[in-house]
């Protein structure tokens, strides 16, 4: 097996290096707006179990095109001395200052890498191009050019057209916003330059699936255990026989809620680790303010269930359990338990769905005293709201590429309208799937069977995150 | 620590115990949020090769998650000082078990050579108390999928959990120094997972109170021992009740079935019975003699056995079954654990990396503005009068001379007179020997102002700056760039600053940006 080696070049500023960051997933690499930001050539070996299979190489944009082929062409004689001459260029103006970016970037294609040209679409061609490209062409090396859009303008075609006199192969990708499918697809294409690289890159892309699929996995555990240790969570204090309950009920809530924040902070983190990003800035909640805070519960409903959604999931759960009960008098109650169970526990839900927690006395210390406890959360939408919000995050995070460098903002209010009800995520779901989910929701609040519920959900959100690839 | 470096700075840790494995697993959880997904499984592969096939059964998923920890887990971590913290809670409860056992004997062995020590008081506080404790202890100890089916007993068994000394732990580790440190941040993270460990947290509690228990009977047989030794007692039984002598012979040998034949010494006689009772009101009067006396401290054996037997043999029991269901337990925590299959997966996933061995690099600072300054520089050319200046279209800008004449005053109109001067090209298509033959010509031409007209969507390139100098090099006085905009468009912010940054770079001082329309 072959490695396969993949320089990335082109002119200053086009988004050489945001391909490299998307494809390898680093988001340590610096992009920025100002051209030359890249002067030294860098490895990316992708490698698997310490194996390299391919490697992308990173390199500094053309300089001084025109001159260069101006030497080259001065220093050559025929179109079979051409890979010499550049060879004969470098050995020239390797170590001298003249050349430097250009000297460093041929210097990998010289050693065997495949070319990947890259231009910016959204910005007309232009001539000074056409040294640059016709460098590339004396080394002889295969080659592949991307078009990779960084504006508002359109000019792929023109830019196809040219592209298409020069390289083998041309490509549309878009770096900051390239699904995990799609640069895939891109590796794919990196296989048409060379026959002996094509095993090496399809083990690659295999072994990134499967990373993938694993990192989705990853995700729906990590999602899941935020959400049990929520929903259980029990803030509890010891306090004397005398301490009236009910003075500690500010206070228990306060660090309930302030708990349930950190975890779900703790949750995002581990997610955006799974994925890889390391230099993220996300603009979080602001519970203060009441910006998109965990707590808002007038936003509850965009997250979790509709107020009607949530009425019909109680009446069905307590319809069920009227149903048990006329089954024990055979059916002498002619559904009417179960009837009045939904009716019952549809209006609780209604009535009752600003309620969070309560505080209880959990129990009676054996040398004096009592354990106050605020929570488990027993209301209906919580978990929902939980689970809405932990998609949300994943699903930005997932159209996102480590290309990008601006702020995630979670900020409902300021990102525009609130997603719509078609796109939420609960609709998704089949009838089946959807009783499915409040069947292990209900078990988890109500502390039944933990573990069980746990592990149900886990592998409903397993298919739902893969989606989102 | 860098997740890479583990096999240089750590070295294996001793986790022979279900529990340590638990306490370390949840340690290593803790400390694993710091890195990434991929960081992980390249740690975890290179361990995963060294193992055995995957595991299938809970005992293989301990087995898994305890070579896994013992290659990482570093020996003078926060985790050896939890787990030293955690020994040292141990000792102190061992502690307290002797010592409430020595004061209890100290109690009920009080003698002062006047009134007997009455043997009722001793079986009961010695055995029936310590028999009656451990059909508590077992209540407690009675799973879930029994007692649901008998109404009250969860209840019970709740309020049973409440009075059992495991349950002292809690109390103990508030006075403990060092509370604050690593223990209380494990044990925070273990508490958030109450579902997964509320049945090794039961067991836990039902082991401290055997342990502390057996202590207590350690306590109670030394100090009986000692005053054995270094005594005389002289015990007795007294009752209210009508008892007869061989009553109380029946159940002596009753008790002492399960030694009598080892050690037939320790089991009483009707004699030693019938000379041991006493009643109270003879207390003070009845003097016994050196034999009697002698006679009566025979019981001693008989009390040491009875406590052996029916206070430290069931507590013993318990004991052992107490720590068999902690390990089977702690297994299954493991097992169920909502990580371990992400664990088993990394050490048997195979290890994929695509990032640079190099470290990145970081030229510009992002924050610097280059525009304002510029912007306002003065020159004798600002007034930029057409007739003095030479324009040169850089890179072929596609746009007719009399448009990019008119950029340069887009409020008059260019005559055609003044229209006429040609705009040289550079640059783009042009060769570099094209380029060196204008600026000989303009030389030539003692030209004092050229306008360079440039792509303001395009980077300024080094070859643009070597074409700058050598124009200044051929006494060109000033030299001024223009930005152009694509069809249609205007000049950015951002590409102006990109300029202004160029223009910033060369430093020369005859050399200014023109400033256009921007956005």
């Amino acid at each position: 097996m072959s490695e396969a080696l993949f320089a990335v070049v082109g002119h200053p500023n086009k988004g050489k290096s945001s391909i490299v960051a998307t494809l390898t997933e680093d988001d340590s690499i610096a992009i920025s707006g100002q051209s030359g930001t890249t002067t030294r050539c860098r490895y990316f070996p992708m490698s698997v179990d310490s194996q390299v299979l391919y490697t992308l190489v990173d390199t500094p944009g053309f300089q001084r095109a025109r001159k260069a082929l101006r030497w080259l062409n001065e220093h050559n004689n025929s179109l079979i001395e051409r890979r010499a001459t550049v060879a004969g260029f470098l050995e020239t103006y390797r170590d001298t200052g003249e050349y430097p970016d250009e000297c460093e970037l041929l210097q990998p294609i010289l050693n065997g890498a495949g070319i990947i040209y890259v231009v910016d679409g959204s910005v007309p061609f232009g001539n000074e191009y056409e040294a640059e490209m016709d460098i590339l062409r004396w080394t002889g090396q295969p080659s592949l050019a991307l078009i990779n859009s960084q504006g508002d303008g359109d000019y792929e075609q023109q830019w196809r057209d040219v592209l298409g006199q020069y390289f083998q192969v041309v490509r549309s990708f878009n770096a900051m916003s390239a699904e995990f499918d799609k640069r895939i697809d891109l590796l794919s294409t990196f296989a048409l330059l060379n026959d002996r690289w094509r095993s090496s890159l399809e083990l690659a892309i295999d072994r990134l699936k499967g990373e993938r699929q694993a990192r989705n996995q990853r995700a729906a555990t990590i999602i899941t255990t935020m959400l049990v240790e929520m929903v259980t969570h029990v803030e509890e204090q010891d306090v004397g026989a005398k301490i009236e309950p009910k003075t500690l009920a500010p206070i228990l809530e306060l660090q309930y809620k302030n708990f349930q924040r950190r975890r779900e902070e703790k949750g995002r983190r581990s997610i955006e680790k799974i994925f890889d990003y390391r230099q993220l800035v996300r603009e979080e909640s602001d519970h203060a303010l009441d910006l998109a805070d965990l707590f808002s519960m007038r936003d509850w409903y965009l997250w979790g269930l509709s107020k009607a959604q949530l009425t019909l999931v109680a009446a069905g759960a307590s319809a069920a359990a009227g149903a048990v009960l006329d089954a024990v008098t055979l059916g002498a109650s002619l559904g009417a338990a179960a009837l009045a169970s939904s009716i019952i526990g549809g209006g609780a839900a209604w009535f009752y769905s600003d309620k969070l927690a309560s505080i209880r006395i959990k129990q009676v210390l054996p040398l004096g005293g009592r354990t106050i406890a605020f929570g488990p959360s027993r209301h209906r939408n919580f978990p929902y709201v939980i689970l809405g919000r932990a998609l949300r995050h994943l699903k930005m995070l997932k159209q996102r590429t480590h290309a990008q460098r601006q702020v995630l903002s979670l900020l409902e209010r300021d990102d525009g309208p609130a997603p719509q009800f078609e796109d939420h995520w609960y609709q998704s779901l089949a009838q089946e799937e959807k009783s499915n989910l409040d069947k292990l929701l209900t078990e988890l609040s109500t502390g039944k069977d933990v573990l069980n519920a746990q592990q149900g959900i886990v592998k409903m959100l397993e298919p739902l995150i893969a989606a989102m690839d | 620590m860098d997740v890479g470096d583990f096999s240089h700075t750590l070295s294996p840790a001793k986790l022979s115990k279900p529990l340590d494995v638990v306490v370390a697993l949840e340690w290593q959880l803790h400390e694993d949020a710091r890195f990434s997904a991929r960081e992980l499984v390249q740690r975890d592969r290179a361990i995963g090769l060294s193992l055995s096939a995957q595991p299938n059964s809970p005992r293989d998923y301990w087995l898994w998650t305890r070579d896994w920890l013992r290659q990482l887990t570093p020996k003078n971590s926060l985790l050896s000082d939890a787990q030293n913290w955690m020994n040292t809670l141990h000792k102190v409860l061992l502690g307290l078990g002797l010592l409430l056992g020595m004061l209890t004997a100290l109690a009920t062995f009080d003698y002062d050579g006047w009134q007997r020590i009455n043997l009722f008081v001793v079986i009961a506080v010695m055995c029936g108390l310590q028999l009656l404790l451990c059909a508590l202890t077992l209540v407690v100890m009675l799973p879930a999928r029994f007692t649901r089916f008998v109404p009250g007993l969860p209840s019970a068994q709740s309020f049973l959990s409440l009075l059992n000394a495991g349950q002292w732990t809690g109390f103990i580790t508030r006075l403990l120094p060092g509370w604050q440190t690593s223990w209380k941040t494990l044990s925070q993270q273990m508490k958030r997972r109450e579902y997964l460990y509320s049945d090794v947290k039961k067991w836990i509690f039902l082991w401290q109170a055997q342990r502390l228990a057996l202590a207590y009977h350690a306590g109670l047989l030394i100090t009986l021992l000692l005053l054995v030794s270094f005594q005389d007692l002289a015990f007795g039984w007294s009752s209210t009740l009508a008892l007869e002598t061989e009553s109380i012979h029946r159940l002596t040998l009753w008790m002492s079935w399960p030694w009598h034949n080892l050690v037939p010494q320790a089991v009483p006689d009707v004699g030693l019975i019938d000379a041991s009772r006493y009643f109270r009101i003879q207390g003070q009067v009845q003097v016994l003699s050196v034999e009697t006396a002698q006679e009566l401290g025979f019981w001693w054996q008989f009390i040491v056995l009875s406590i052996l037997f029916y206070g430290v043999f069931p507590r013993f029991v318990l004991w052992a079954i107490c720590k068999r269901q902690l390990r089977q337990h702690c297994r299954l925590a493991i097992a169920s654990h909502p990580e371990i299959d992400h664990i088993v997966s990394r050490l048997s996933a195979h290890s994929v990396s695509t990032r640079s061995l190099e470290p990145g690099e970081n030229r510009f600072d992002k924050t610097q503005d280059f525009s304002p300054n510029l912007r306002s520089k003065n020159s004798k050319f600002n007034s930029l009068d057409l007739a003095s200046i030479d324009i040169i279209n850089w890179a072929q800008i596609d746009v007719g001379d009399k448009e990019l004449q008119q950029l340069f005053n887009p409020s008059s109109e260019i005559s055609d007179v003044q229209a006429t001067k040609s705009i040289a090209k550079a640059g783009g298509i042009c060769t570099h020997a094209e380029d060196e033959q204008l600026i000989k010509k303009l030389s030539a031409a003692a030209c004092q102002h050229v306008v360079l007209a440039l792509k303001s969507w395009e980077p300024p390139l080094a070859e643009l700056g070597d074409f700058i100098k050598a124009l200044l090099r051929a006494d060109i006085e000033q030299v001024s760039l223009l930005l152009v905009a694509p069809a249609g468009k205007t000049v950015t912010c951002n590409n102006y600053q990109e300029w202004a940054r160029f223009v910033a770079v060369l430093g020369e001082p005859a050399l200014t940006l023109l400033p256009g329309s921007e956005e």
